[in-house]
């Protein structure tokens, strides 16, 4: 074999290794809490601590804003506490999605959760993306057990 | 076709701009974000590198030739853009583009591209890309070229709302896919603009190949326009346009080898740090002398 036929044999190799090497160079990351703080609240105020995660993660854009109303549920900031508290489900029939007093009851921390049993099949929320941290969802869970106050 | 676009690029350079829709909310992300970087990923991934070393070219030569650029595939992670769902960014593992020169005197060349919008893998992509090098003259046995280059147009692809990504990955994301995108393909725009400088160190080997070295600056700007499709066909004015705007390095090397009278072939590594290392390749052809 002369050395002219070996020319395009060697840039194959060339190219194939230089392929194998290319690659992306930057991790993945996560913002789960949308730029809020990550902590959960002890003793938290609907509109300052419980309603940004909402603006943050569910009234957006396809999901519970004022165009899309999936489920029949608007999260924004004018209308979520009203949409919430006593009122029922869309998705689960006889489910009340804020009890006040009663998290554990309350359908809107079964869909945020992490046990799956609890929904009966239907997607956590929000959908197909980074679930809320547990500090989030501790927020939710002390605004409900402590009367899910309009304050 | 280097003089047709040679002529557009003033006209394609203007026209993004003009065709932001006023009722869209705008978002703005830099490169510290996960959508920041997913856009100068694919920035990158286009960007109109030389793919070859400068060479010494007759007046009015023409060179027309291919280039081929590899896209490495993306994570779901990597595709995340902040807390959202993975996006379908992985569509199209090459990204092709036609390329011709023009040599002028004085040892200026100009080069062009534009790669028509023709669906090629799941991505339509309608870029048209100019530069312009000229020889500054030697350090040593080194030849020192400058090239400033720009890059302009738009890419469309299923990426918020891709069926078939969608049936692959996840039920949520099928439910997503049904639930928020209509059950139909999204029609996204990525449309990035680019503004780049670069010196290149060209070996002087005297050889059928020919090694260069170049490092480089870009400032950027890359729009996406999140296209989801409602029932009657229009576009959901409820997802946002995000922006990200850069300035950064990048470092390309590579080898020329010359094949023949007319022939040239040339294999390129495109280093932009944080970004991507990935590898092009092209062929061309001196059609006129």
């Amino acid at each position: 074999m002369s050395e002219r036929t070996l020319y395009p044999l060697g840039w194959v190799v060339a190219a194939g290794l230089a392929a194998l090497a290319a690659c992306s160079d930057f991790t993945g990351s996560e913002d789960p809490t949308g730029g809020l703080p990550d902590v959960a609240v002890a003793e938290p105020a609907f509109a300052r601590d419980v309603q940004p995660i909402f603006v943050k993660r569910c009234a957006i854009g396809g999901c519970h804003s004022l165009g899309r109303q999936q489920a029949g549920l608007v999260l924004t900031v004018d209308s979520a506490y009203a949409a919430l508290v006593d009122r029922p489900s869309t998705l689960r029939p006889g489910a009340v999605r804020v009890r006040p007093f009663h998290a554990d009851s309350s359908w809107l921390i079964d869909m945020v959760g992490p046990d799956a049993t609890r929904r009966g099949g239907i997607s956590r929320m929000p959908l197909a993306s980074t679930p809320l941290t547990p500090n989030q969802i501790a927020t939710l869970v002390n605004w409900i057990d402590q009367g899910a106050k309009r304050d | 076709m280097l003089a047709a676009t040679l002529a557009l690029a003033p006209v394609a350079l203007a026209a993004p701009a003009g065709l932001q829709s006023q009722s869209r909310q705008i978002e703005r992300y830099d490169r510290s974000t996960p959508a920041g970087r997913l856009m100068g990923f694919y920035s990158d991934a286009i960007a109109f590198s030389p793919v070859g070393a400068p060479r010494r070219y007759r007046a009015w030569a023409v060179e027309a030739g291919v280039e081929a650029s590899y896209v490495p595939r993306l994570t779901a992670m990597q595709r995340r853009a902040g807390f959202d769902k993975p996006e379908a960014t992985n569509l199209a593992p090459v990204f092709p583009r036609p390329r011709a020169m023009l040599a002028l005197p004085g040892g200026v060349t100009l080069e062009g591209s534009w790669v028509p919008p023709v669906r090629v893998f799941d991505v339509t992509a309608n870029l048209l890309s100019a530069a312009v090098a000229w020889r500054a003259g030697h350090l040593g046995p080194v030849e020192l070229t400058p090239r400033l280059s720009a890059l302009t147009g738009r890419v469309r692809g299923a990426i918020t709302c891709n069926g078939a990504t969608a049936r692959r990955e996840s039920n949520d994301l099928l439910v997503y896919y049904e639930a928020v995108c209509y059950g139909r393909d999204s029609d996204d725009h990525f449309s990035p603009r680019q503004l780049a400088g670069e010196l290149m160190a060209t070996g002087n080997s005297g050889g059928a190949f020919v090694p260069y070295g170049g490092l480089g600056v870009r400032r950027e700007r890359a729009r996406f326009d999140i296209g989801v499709i409602r029932p009657d066909g229009t576009r959901d004015p409820e997802h946002p346009m995000l922006l990200s705007s850069a300035t950064r390095l990048y470092l390309t090397g590579g080898l020329t080898w010359l094949v023949g009278v007319r022939g040239v072939a040339s294999g390129e590594v495109y280093y932009a740090p944080g970004s991507l290392i990935t590898v092009r390749l092209a062929a061309g052809l001196r059609v006129k002398r």
